[in-house]
């Protein structure tokens, strides 16, 4: 209360108010209810092979019930025509299908109404959990997930350390801008082409395969086999390093900038060789900024949804892709809401376990 | 023998350094020669020679331990120490070819490296830029079927394109306003708050840039689902705005965090009414964060992807096109419209670091002209004490 009133000395009653109702807002309307709601999705259902079945028995009732109406019609011919005396055998069958009709329709008015109950029922019960974890397909795609976002973490880490602690410490002022410039132009070039410019060099008649054919080792213009192509599993990782290493040279570089050259050359003047003077000074003087560069680049490659659509090439199936034809395609909504919510667990133990192994509070982490 | 063996090897690995790339490139052109691709041939030659000179020699240097005092003690036996002091210098200036000293060989391998890396994020661009002027109708840049500018004339006549970048307008402009306004307000909460209050809230507000777009995609489709709205820009503005506002604050905060609070203070002491302190203190301390603050908002939720993807139901925006362009992979229509984004993301950065340097500059006139107003007054200061004694 005390902060309230604080805030109110500090900035007025139309101030706060604005401050704290959009900040109400956003905290309650599109972050925390919406995940909650996520929540709740995975703990229900509804029994659509009930309501499919229904649907069709319904169906199939309706064509019956027109194959009578024609019979009907056609015996009523028949009777006008015919003479007196069988006239009233064929009355008896007219009646016999009169009555199967009504029948009929008894029962289809009671399947659809319980075919409206059905609809809109839900159950309540663990159904969307255990068909997650009974699918050894999806159970594999998802640990897939994991070890490739953690390959694509790591390497993008190894990678990118010599990147920022050059442009930070070793390039002249004047250098160190241009590459900068370097780096930025191909981070705000959208994802998507990225990740195409990757498509047109992995496919069957793409730049790689150009490549080995100048070397004799690809027959590029073969058709009988047709040149290979680099799709699948090896493919999208190769262009999830390429699409989010720039995600872990901005961090680094940010922290490695605050180093005091001092340190660095007080290690090399008491004799440190060079890599004592990385694991030494440079690396945990950086810790924030690789936690923060490892938890990016490892969110994005786990929660990444066009490098599998570009480059999988149809071969290889990724976890997004699952939540994507559970919400988007088959419409069940409660599988999309547990596989996402598996996502997103996966992703608050890596920030914790980011958190706990470098040693940073969030607040280190967001600056 | 160290010396020996230093004396011999470290003239040997920089000569082996320059013939390597130099060999690998003539090879690249020799190989592309007889493929009819001799400039690319010598460019992949140029490029994989780079590597492999950088790996064997740079880090091989390194491991036979051709470090600054060995070096030095080369050319001590050699020339003698006033001599070899000399020498050191020298080396230390230029660049070193012969007998580079272990820092000169780092120098040389991260100079490599560097260009390596450069070369990695740029030959994919440039390979989608080259390919949208060729006839090809497959995106593509071999066989080179000639030059030609029709697949952007085509682009410019999908009308899918023009309705989804008119949405991909509409929803930009509402994400800059909501991300600005939630920006500012969060921004405002947190640096007057304290311990556990201000933790709890800043972990939730930063939440949302921390996750997979996927999930604030599906989340909010959720959400609104239950009360009957269906994916559309709507949608597509209240996701984006939920992680692209905690970008805003976190800009805005950054800000925040330098400005002197004894300023407010002191109008409010001296009895400015609370909106009043706002607009003519606060917010012209905070406009051109705000304004960067906008426009980088603008870029999020133009770039964005993930989160579109799900919450936009039947509509398109501009990435949503060019995702099921990449998914069907058909013609270099694509590449054309890449051509326009690089063209277009050079020409802001270009004009961004232009105007950088220019700020630079202005700022070292500035000090360059104080410094030496600073010196007339010490002079003439100096001068009157002596006319004085």
């Amino acid at each position: 209360m005390s902060q309230v009133s604080d805030l109110l000395r500090r900035y007025g009653v139309v101030m706060t108010s604005y401050v704290l109702i959009a900040c109400s807002v956003w905290i309650v309307i599109m972050i925390v209810v919406p995940q909650a709601v996520m929540l709740t999705y995975t703990f229900w259902y509804e029994d659509k092979n009930l309501v499919g079945e229904l649907y069709r028995e319904i169906d199939q009732g309706y064509a019956q019930l027109d194959a009578f109406d024609a019979k009907l019609a056609d015996l009523d011919s028949r009777i006008s025509a015919a003479a007196a005396d069988a006239k009233s055998v064929l009355e008896i069958r007219r009646d016999e299908i009169v009555k199967k009709e009504k029948a009929l329709e008894a029962r289809l008015a009671t399947l659809e109404k319980r075919y409206e109950e059905e609809k809109t029922r839900i159950y309540w019960g663990l159904r969307n959990y255990k068909y997650l974890f009974s699918n050894a397909d999806h159970r594999m795609v998802f640990f897939k997930t994991i070890w490739a976002s953690v390959l694509v973490t790591f390497l993008a880490l190894v990678f990118c350390y010599p990147v920022a602690y050059y442009l930070a410490k070793v390039a002249p002022a004047e250098r160190a801008a241009l590459v900068m410039l370097g780096l930025i132009v191909p981070y705000w070039v959208n994802e998507l082409l990225r990740v195409f410019a990757w498509q047109m060099i992995l496919s069957g008649r793409g730049v790689l395969n150009l490549a080995l054919s100048l070397f004799g080792i690809v027959d590029i213009n073969s058709l009988n086999p047709p040149p290979p192509n680099y799709l699948g599993d090896g493919g999208v990782i190769v262009g999830m390093i390429y699409a989010y290493i720039l995600f872990m040279v901005f961090p680094l570089y940010n922290v490695i900038e605050t180093l005091d050259r001092n340190q660095i050359e007080a290690g090399t003047d008491l004799g440190a060789p060079w890599w004592g003077i990385h694991w030494h000074i440079v690396i945990p003087h950086a810790k924030p900024g690789i936690a923060v560069g490892c938890i990016m680049t490892f969110m994005l490659a786990a929660g990444s949804y066009a490098v599998p659509m570009a480059l999988s090439g149809g071969r290889s199936q990724w976890f997004t892709q699952i939540i994507y034809t559970w919400t988007n395609e088959t419409q069940d909504m409660n599988l999309g809401a547990t596989y996402a919510l598996l996502l997103l667990v996966l992703c608050i133990l890596f920030i914790m376990a980011m958190m706990r192994v470098f040693r940073v509070s969030l607040e280190d982490i967001a600056k | 023998m160290n010396n020996f063996i230093t004396r011999l090897l470290a003239p040997l690995s920089n000569i082996g350094f320059f013939t390597t790339i130099i060999a690998a490139t003539i090879l690249g052109w020799k190989i592309g020669a007889a493929n009819d691709a001799l400039v690319f041939g010598a460019f992949v030659g140029l490029v994989l020679g780079i590597i492999v000179a950088t790996v064997v020699f740079g880090f091989v240097n390194l491991m036979l331990g051709i470090h600054r005092n060995t070096t030095e003690l080369v050319l001590v036996q050699r020339h003698g120490a006033e001599r070899a002091d000399a020498l050191m210098k020298a080396a230390s200036t230029t660049p070193g070819f012969f007998g580079m000293n272990a820092q000169q060989v780092m120098q040389t391998a991260i100079n490599g490296y560097i260009l390596v890396f450069l070369a990695y994020m740029f030959l994919p661009l440039v390979i989608m830029v080259a390919a949208a002027f060729n006839e090809n109708r497959n995106p593509s840049i071999s066989p080179w079927l000639g030059f030609t500018f029709d697949w952007f004339g085509k682009l410019m006549k999908k009308d899918e394109l023009w309705a989804a970048l008119a949405n991909s307008f509409v929803i930009g402009i509402f994400v800059v306003v909501i991300s600005v306004v939630l920006g500012l307000a969060g921004a405002l909460l947190i640096t007057r708050l304290r311990s556990k209050a201000r933790t709890l809230i800043y972990g939730l507000l930063v939440s949302p840039v921390l996750v997979p777009g996927v999930i604030l995609g599906v989340s909010t489709l959720l959400l609104w689902d239950t009360i009957g709205v269906g994916g559309g820009l709507f949608l597509s503005i209240i996701a984006q705005s939920t992680f692209i506002a905690a970008y805003a604050m976190l800009l805005i905060m950054a800000r925040l965090q330098r400005f002197d609070t004894t300023l407010e203070e002191a109008a409010l002491d001296l009895g400015a009414p609370h909106q009043q302190v706002f607009w003519l203190i606060t917010m012209p301390f905070l406009r051109p964060t705000i304004l960067t603050a906008a426009v980088l908002a603008f870029l999020q939720s133009f770039e964005n992807y993930n989160t579109t993807l799900f919450t936009i139901g039947r509509q398109s925006t501009v990435t949503i096109f060019i995702g099921s362009a990449v998914k069907q992979g058909q013609e270099p229509t694509i590449n054309a419209l890449a051509v326009i984004f690089i063209t277009i993301t050079v020409l802001i950065a270009v004009v961004y670091e232009v105007k950088r340097r220019a700020e630079k500059a202005r700022g070292e006139v500035q000090r360059e002209l104080a410094r030496r107003a600073d010196k007339a007054i010490t002079t003439k200061a100096v001068d009157i004490d002596r006319t004085a004694a």
